[in-house]
């Protein structure tokens, strides 16, 4: 799942570390949610999308063309 | 929950700390004094007791000291914080999951073959009493098993 986390984390000009405290996350897990290692839970996809202020689908984007194809 | 932490830092170290480090370093004296003053069989395993109380204590003890000196509450503030993002980070909490459940596996694995070399060398009489360890092993095995079910079903009720 691709996602614009990075892309607005560094618009407000926040370092990972800044955002992880804010979302109360770890550091590693913001690095993980940016690089698409790791999807985050609906909960936190929730958090994310409320500290910038924008809906889910616009920060989070399932791909579901891609998963249609491998099934 | 940030009602929670901000009143936990806020609180400082919890006087608990303090109280468990005490009894803990005084259990600690109380067994030193004894294997002192007695000869008993038990003095080797009380004296490990006694070490780990004294030395258990006085950490515990220095740690409630430092962290409630007044120019450390911000530090304890932040580091508790820090503990507690650690603690509940989903991805740290999956990644603990899965290594649990692996380590399970290979538990399992290892449990598995060591009946087997326990039974080969107890068959070419390499060792006494391998049946009594395949036994063991065997026991354990089936508990492990069983209980991994247990658990399962128990977890899916709940959710």
């Amino acid at each position: 799942m691709e996602n614009k986390v990075e892309i607005l984390r560094k618009e407000r000009g926040l370092s990972q570390e800044e955002f992880a405290k804010a979302v109360r996350v770890s550091r590693q897990t913001v690095s993980s949610i940016e690089t698409g290692k790791y999807n985050p839970s609906l909960e936190l996809a929730f958090i994310i999308s409320d500290y910038f202020g924008k809906a889910i689908e616009e920060i989070f984007i399932y791909e579901r063309g891609i998963r249609n194809e491998k099934e | 929950m940030k009602k929670f932490l901000s009143m936990k830092g806020e609180l400082g170290m919890k006087k608990n700390n303090f109280i468990i480090g005490l009894v803990y370093f005084i259990i600690g004296i109380v067994l030193l004094l004894f294997i002192l003053l007695f000869e008993t069989k038990l003095n080797s395993v009380l004296s490990g007791f006694a070490t780990t109380g004294i030395v258990f204590g006085a950490v515990m003890l220095w740690k409630y000291y430092y962290w409630t000196k007044p120019e450390n509450k911000d530090k304890y503030k932040e580091k508790t914080q820090n503990e507690d993002i650690e603690l509940k980070d989903e991805r740290k909490e999956m990644l603990r999951n899965k290594s649990g459940r692996y380590a399970y596996i290979l538990g399992l694995i290892i449990l598995s073959i060591s009946i087997a070399v326990f039974s080969i060398l107890g068959s070419l009489e390499i060792i006494d009493n391998s049946d009594l360890i395949v036994m063991y092993l065997g026991g354990l095995t089936v508990f492990q098993y069983i209980i991994g079910i247990i658990i399962y079903r128990h977890l899916s009720k709940k959710y």
